[in-house]
């Protein structure tokens, strides 16, 4: 039939509107520029983008943080002082070439001795710890009048002992030079067990101790105090 | 008196026998010339002796470009088949062959047969539509047609494809343009599909049914199939008015909707038409806007654009009185046209062409140019542009549903 600007009744109806879904012939698709569906080139290539970026920036991130937990001490300490692990407080250090030279937190070097004096907060050399102390402990009373209060393990002192001659004169003698207190007990207060007396435990080499025991036996004891030198 | 009849069959012993049993009786018949191969048919059949032909089903070169010359000649056909073979006297009768016999059928009934094709033979009249019902359906053609210049053709046969496809109609998209189509580019379809060039061989040869076509066509979704064009505008040739009319013809038993882009061109190169067998190019144009039910008319809403298209108004009106165009105007835009662009283009169509009622598409060169970026409709591309709204609109009027309210993303 020739065409027509106006859509008739009868052509209405003549049109069948099925669905393709039972299609008893289809057609073969087309391959296209563009399947549109959400999952677009686009949208794959930017998520992929963002996941790469943020990958790698993690990872920047964490290559940056190079550091290595090392041990250091928390106040000075004098050589021949053995570590306990209240001394010691975990810091982190960047690594660079020699980081074996200190202390990895792997093992704790409580319980080691110093050989040479480190500042508080300085960072624990591998090399000024030894294993082994030798030498003898020796208790070294004093009554809390003749000791600085402020005295603490790892500290350096000296111990005068007084004596007083048979004329009447008084003599002093320095007994110990410069040891390092390992330990300060201070006059506890309990009602039945209490003590006029500090104890500061220093460790002396086997020969020098006859000469400090006869001294705090027989003389009056001061202790000073020396700051770092 | 005895009917002029011609022979062109392939069994040579079977053909003497025939002949001989036609001179012999009283048939009614004398054959005038007994032909060896379609050449030689069609040139006695342009002499205007013979009345009807008999011919065998397996006759080479057989399609229906000879059919219709034979049919121009005012001869009438009468195939022979062998007997039992089903698939040939099928194609015959795609072919547009009425009188089909088996060989064995005997002379009295072949001149008997003779004499009727010979009879009705008219060139006026189509020929009779073959009774299976797989040939022919209740589908509705559109035919998108416009001046030269680009008004936009394409654009608006593709959108009212992939609108009426969206609004559940099942749609065909023909892309008939024989200055050369660029429907696939623009659906951005990479395969090379053998599209309406192949579909129009395959009816010329007889061999198109409705399962044929659907399987020359691509699916761009399950609704919305496509025929592609023309790959290169000298294959024009291809694209005779005979197939193309076989071709939507299975498009109406294919689908509800077809939708057709066609050529510009309606006139017709006056020195050749004498002659019917030089193909015309716009040939198939014009076979389509006669086959369509609806033709629209696309025009652009510029000065040139409305000149060009009162000009083709009155060119198609001369060529095919019948059809009542519905005129669609095209980016319809302000500034190229002083004041109220809308009413100014229709009062033009009024006045100059007696269109009484126009549609009217805006101009989005942004919408479009994202949709042609993409290989997408504007429907994938840009469903909520004005463009895309307006040709929605558009597109259930033409498929004769009702638009939905709002945009829908997926059909
Ligand atoms: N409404 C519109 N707004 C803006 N641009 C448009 C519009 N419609 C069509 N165009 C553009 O106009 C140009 C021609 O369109 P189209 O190809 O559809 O025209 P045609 O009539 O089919 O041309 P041809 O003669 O080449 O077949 C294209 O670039 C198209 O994008
Ligand atoms: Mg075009």
């Amino acid at each position: 039939m020739t065409g027509s600007g106006q859509v008739t009744e009868a052509q209405r109806s003549a049109v069948p509107t099925g669905t393709a879904a039972s299609d008893p012939r289809p057609s073969p698709l087309a391959v296209r520029l563009h399947r549109p569906s959400w999952l677009d080139l686009r949208l794959v290539i930017g998520l992929l983008l963002v996941l790469v970026s943020v990958l790698v920036g993690a990872r920047i991130v964490a290559a940056a943080d190079r550091t290595t937990p090392v041990w250091a001490v928390r106040s000075e300490l004098a050589a021949g002082t053995a570590l306990t692990r209240a001394d010691l407080v975990v810091v982190r250090m960047r690594v660079s070439a020699g980081a074996d030279r200190y202390l990895a937190t792997a093992r704790s070097p409580a319980g080691l001795t110093l050989t040479r004096d480190v500042g508080a907060g300085e960072l624990l050399p591998a090399a000024a710890l030894r294993a082994r102390s030798d030498g003898s402990l020796v208790s070294v009373p004093v009554s809390p009048q003749h000791v600085p209060p402020t005295v603490r393990a790892g500290q350096r002192i000296d111990v005068y002992a007084t004596t007083k001659e048979p004329g009447g004169t008084l003599r002093t003698e320095r007994v110990l030079a410069g040891v390092p207190v390992q330990e300060v007990r201070f006059p506890s207060r309990g009602a039945l067990s209490a003590t006029a007396e500090v104890a500061l435990v220093v460790r002396v080499p086997p020969e020098s101790a006859v000469a400090l025991v006869r001294a705090l036996r027989s003389a009056e004891i001061d202790v000073t105090a020396r700051s770092r030198p | 008196m005895s009917l002029p009849v011609l022979t062109a069959v392939t069994d040579a012993e079977w053909e003497s026998e025939l002949v001989a049993a036609l001179d012999s009786g009283d048939h009614g018949v004398t054959i005038v010339r007994r032909c060896v191969d379609v050449a030689d048919l069609l040139a006695a059949a342009s002499t205007g002796t013979a009345r009807a032909v008999v011919l065998s089903a397996d006759l080479r070169r057989l399609d229906r470009e000879v059919l219709s010359r034979l049919q121009a000649a005012r001869v009438g056909v009468v195939g022979l088949v062998e007997p039992g073979d089903v698939a040939a006297e099928h194609r015959l009768r795609q072919l547009g062959v009425r009188h089909v016999l088996p060989s064995d059928a005997g002379a009295a009934v072949v001149a008997e047969s003779l004499v009727r094709a010979g009879g009705v033979a008219d060139p006026d009249e189509p020929p009779d539509k073959p009774p299976e019902p797989e040939l022919s359906g209740p589908g509705r053609v559109v035919a998108v047609w416009g001046p030269t210049g680009a008004p936009g053709r394409t654009t608006v046969a593709v959108a009212v494809a992939d609108e009426a496809a969206r609004l559940g109609v099942p749609t065909l998209l023909i892309d008939a343009d024989v200055y050369g189509g660029v429907v696939a580019q623009v659906l951005g379809i990479l395969d090379e599909s053998p599209g309406v060039a192949a579909a129009a061989r395959a009816d010329n040869q007889g061999e198109l049914d409705v399962a044929a076509l659907a399987r020359l066509a691509r699916a761009v979704n399950p609704r919305f199939r496509v025929l592609t064009g023309l790959s290169r505008a000298d294959r024009w040739p291809e694209l005779r008015p005979d197939p193309v009319r076989g071709v939507l013809e299975r498009a109406r038993a294919l689908v509800a909707l077809t939708v057709v882009d066609c050529g510009f061109c309606v006139e017709e190169d006056e020195e050749l038409s004498f002659d019917t067998a030089v193909p015309r190019r716009n040939g198939a144009t014009l076979t389509v806007l006669e086959e369509a039910d609806i033709v629209v008319a696309v025009g652009a809403a510029d000065p040139v654009g409305i000149q060009r298209l009162v000009r083709a108004l009155s060119d198609l009106a001369d060529r095919l009185p019948g059809i009542q165009p519905r005129v669609v105007v095209n980016k319809l835009r302000a500034g190229v046209v002083p004041g109220d662009p809308a009413g100014e283009v229709a009062g033009a169509l009024r006045r100059f062409a007696a269109v009484q009622r126009i549609d009217t598409l805006p101009y989005d060169r942004a919408a479009l140019d994202r949709a042609l970026a993409g290989g997408l409709t504007l429907g994938e591309a840009v469903p909520s542009s004005p463009l895309r709204q307006a040709l929605t609109r558009l597109a259930a009027e033409l498929a004769g549903v009702p638009a939905e309210a709002g945009p829908r993303r997926r059909s």
